[in-house]
């Protein structure tokens, strides 16, 4: 999977390449509009992670270039601003997500997966791990071919741990994923661990592996035993 | 008290005291002087008939003003003016007087002469000119407060315009104060100086509107870095010593950032950015809500009770009614009792949450920005601020209730 990060602040764009480096994608980046369009006129991307603030320009420009240079790429725009403005326009001028400041690397990394599987994969597609298997059309999960019934929310959890495997996933990341950022959640997250727990029994009443590791009282982690 | 009653009151005060002072000199100068006149008629009709007598000595009298009577010798009189009671005979009655008496010998002869006056006619000239004065001092008295009333009525009608403008001038919708000139040189300095200060606050007003708009989007950039790369330092192992003081820098600007979010909400809010008003069923809405909130409602293991009685439906931003259902809903789950019970009603055009809790909080201060039910606990008290002015752009009002154990909110339409 081919990426392009375009962002102006220099760390943020290598902390966003250097995530997506690790669990092993190609990442192009470009500082501004200018160097964005270059590489764009240059390369074909499956996915855009498109900053809408830049020295040279609004990010919402690039979009049509975009559209002109790239065959099909999903294009998530990140705004500092939670303006609905912004999001409307830039999903009219073919963006598919947006994602405001500051956000958790796991829900990015979610983002542009749903998206990739959207638009290369028309969502036609089945996720693997292990004896889990999770068809994202069907929206449906396995255990050893074994249909697992799970609650939407638990179905939700159980993708994001799976996008996210090896990763350690705090308790704020996994319950802005499930309820969204608008729920003030008073620092409170322990009511995570009831879902934790169904999804955990589930996936062992029918055979399968326990994969899901609590890490050290902050959170959880999918990882291969 | 209104100005002018003021200088009414005072003017009618003065007026009360000084206009029967006034009346009484001029009752008493008056008197004065036309005793004096009489005093003086009195010596002159004397030496009149003194006149007479010299040429004519059988002079009749008429009593009781004139009265000349013959005597035998010298008698010793004083000479002077006095007042005396005289029975008049057309009248039939005494009569005050004044008397002048005086013996002269004329022709070798002595006459006792006795000249008087009726006061009686001078006392209702003076009542004339003192009870006419006293009309023409009330008339002019009732003239002035009236004109007085009038004028300053015209006079202050800019003034009591701009105070009204005043009154209901807010900084937050941006046109510009408009007061009227007057020609009242005061007047127009208070109206200048008004203007020019009201200029420079709103202008720091909008500045710092602006800022905190700004600085919070300026704010999200940062904290995204930190946010990131402390998710990123997580994944590593490390002490379990180092662990927790990651992890807590983390939660901090886990914390920071939900409260960079709220002042966000809040900046917007005061800039009027929210207009995507449309019909909201608010009984849909709390059940979406109340859906979305289950996995706290059932860790504090609380009983949420909902009342029907009515469809509220009101146009709101969407967004916003979604915050507002959001935190007093939050809010509800965060400050009640474990265990208890939260009871929402709905009427046609209100409704309101009730929940059990062990809380005091003084009313005018609960949607105070930053007050905190218990400062122990770790909400960014921006919750219940965000509430009260999501109610107050979109049109609704606000009403609390603490008593005993149970705090109630209730939106009510305006």
């Amino acid at each position: 999977m081919k990426l392009l990060v375009i962002e102006d602040e220099r760390e943020l764009r290598e902390t966003i390449s250097e995530f997506f480096k690790n669990i092993g994608e190609l990442v192009v980046t470009a500082k501004d509009k200018f160097d964005a369009e270059d590489k764009l006129l240059s390369h074909q991307f499956d996915a855009i992670i498109l900053d809408i603030t830049l020295p040279d320009g609004s990010g919402l420009d690039i979009l049509p270039i975009i559209n002109d240079t790239q065959d099909n790429s999903g294009v998530l725009i990140l705004s500092a601003k939670n303006s609905l403005d912004d999001k409307i326009k830039g999903l009219d001028l073919g963006a598919d997500d947006y994602l405001t400041k500051p956000f958790h690397l796991a829900e990015l990394n979610s983002r542009v997966k749903a998206l990739i599987r959207r638009k290369i994969f028309k969502g036609e597609k089945v996720l693997k791990f292990h004896e889990i298997n999770i068809n994202l059309s069907e929206k449906q999960a396995y255990v050893n071919e074994q249909l697992l019934s799970l609650t939407k929310k638990e179905f939700t959890l159980l993708l994001y741990l799976v996008n996210n495997k090896n990763r350690v996933l705090t308790k704020e990341s996994i319950a802005e994923h499930l309820w969204g950022d608008n729920i003030d959640f008073i620092e409170n997250y322990d009511f995570i661990y009831t879902h934790i727990k169904n999804l955990r029994k589930k996936i062992l009443q029918l055979g399968g592996e326990d994969y899901l590791k609590t890490i050290h009282g902050i959170g959880y982690k999918y990882a291969s035993v | 008290m209104k100005l002018i009653n003021k200088t009414n009151r005072n003017f009618i005060l003065v007026t009360i005291i000084v206009l029967p002072i006034a009346c009484i000199l001029l009752f008493f100068s008056l008197n004065y002087f036309i005793s004096d006149e009489v005093d003086e008629k009195l010596r002159v009709d004397e030496m009149r008939i003194i006149q007479q007598l010299k040429i004519n000595p059988s002079f009749i009298s008429i009593a009781p003003v004139i009265e000349v009577s013959e005597i035998e010798s010298k008698v010793e009189v004083d000479g002077e003016v006095k007042n005396v009671m005289i029975y008049d005979p057309i009248e039939k009655e005494d009569e005050p007087f004044r008397e002048l008496t005086s013996v002269q010998e004329i022709n070798n002869k002595w006459y006792l002469i006795k000249v008087r006056n009726s006061t009686i006619e001078n006392e209702d000239f003076i009542i004339a000119i003192g009870l006419t004065m006293s009309i023409i001092l009330f008339l002019i008295f009732v003239l002035l407060l009236f004109l007085n009333n009038r004028l300053s009525l015209k006079l202050w009608k800019p003034f009591y315009y701009n105070i009204n403008k005043l009154k209901y001038y807010s900084f937050k919708d941006n046109s510009k104060l408009e007061l009227l000139d007057s020609n009242v040189d005061e007047f127009q300095d208070l109206k200048d100086s008004l203007i020019i200060l009201t200029n420079k606050l709103q202008n720091d007003y909008k500045s710092l509107k602006e800022f905190t708009e700004n600085a919070s989007h300026e704010i999200q950039t940062p904290l995204s870095i930190i946010s990131m790369n402390l998710d990123e330092v997580l994944q590593e192992e490390h002490s379990q010593k180092n662990y927790k003081k990651l992890y807590g820098s983390y939660q901090s600007v886990q914390k920071l950032s939900k409260l960079n979010e709220k002042l966000l909400l809040l900046a917007k809010l005061d800039n009027d950015q929210f207009t995507d008003v449309n019909e909201i069923n608010f009984n849909n809405l709390l059940i979406e809500k109340i859906e979305e909130l289950e996995p706290l409602i059932e860790e504090r293991e609380l009983k949420i009770k909902v009342k029907n009685s009515g469809v509220f439906v009101f146009p709101i931003d969407n967004f916003l009614a979604q915050i507002l259902l959001n935190n007093l809903l939050s809010n509800a789950i965060k400050h009640s009792i474990r265990k208890s019970l939260i009871e929402i009603e709905l009427s046609n055009n209100s409704f309101s949450i009730a929940n059990q809790t062990e809380f005091k909080i003084d009313k005018k201060l609960i949607f105070k920005r930053f007050k905190k039910g218990n400062d122990a606990s770790s909400s960014t008290g921006l919750g219940l601020a965000i509430v009260n002015r999501i109610a107050e752009v979109s049109n609704l009002k606000l009403e609390a209730l603490n008593n005993d154990d149970t705090f109630k909110i209730s939106v009510i339409e305006k």
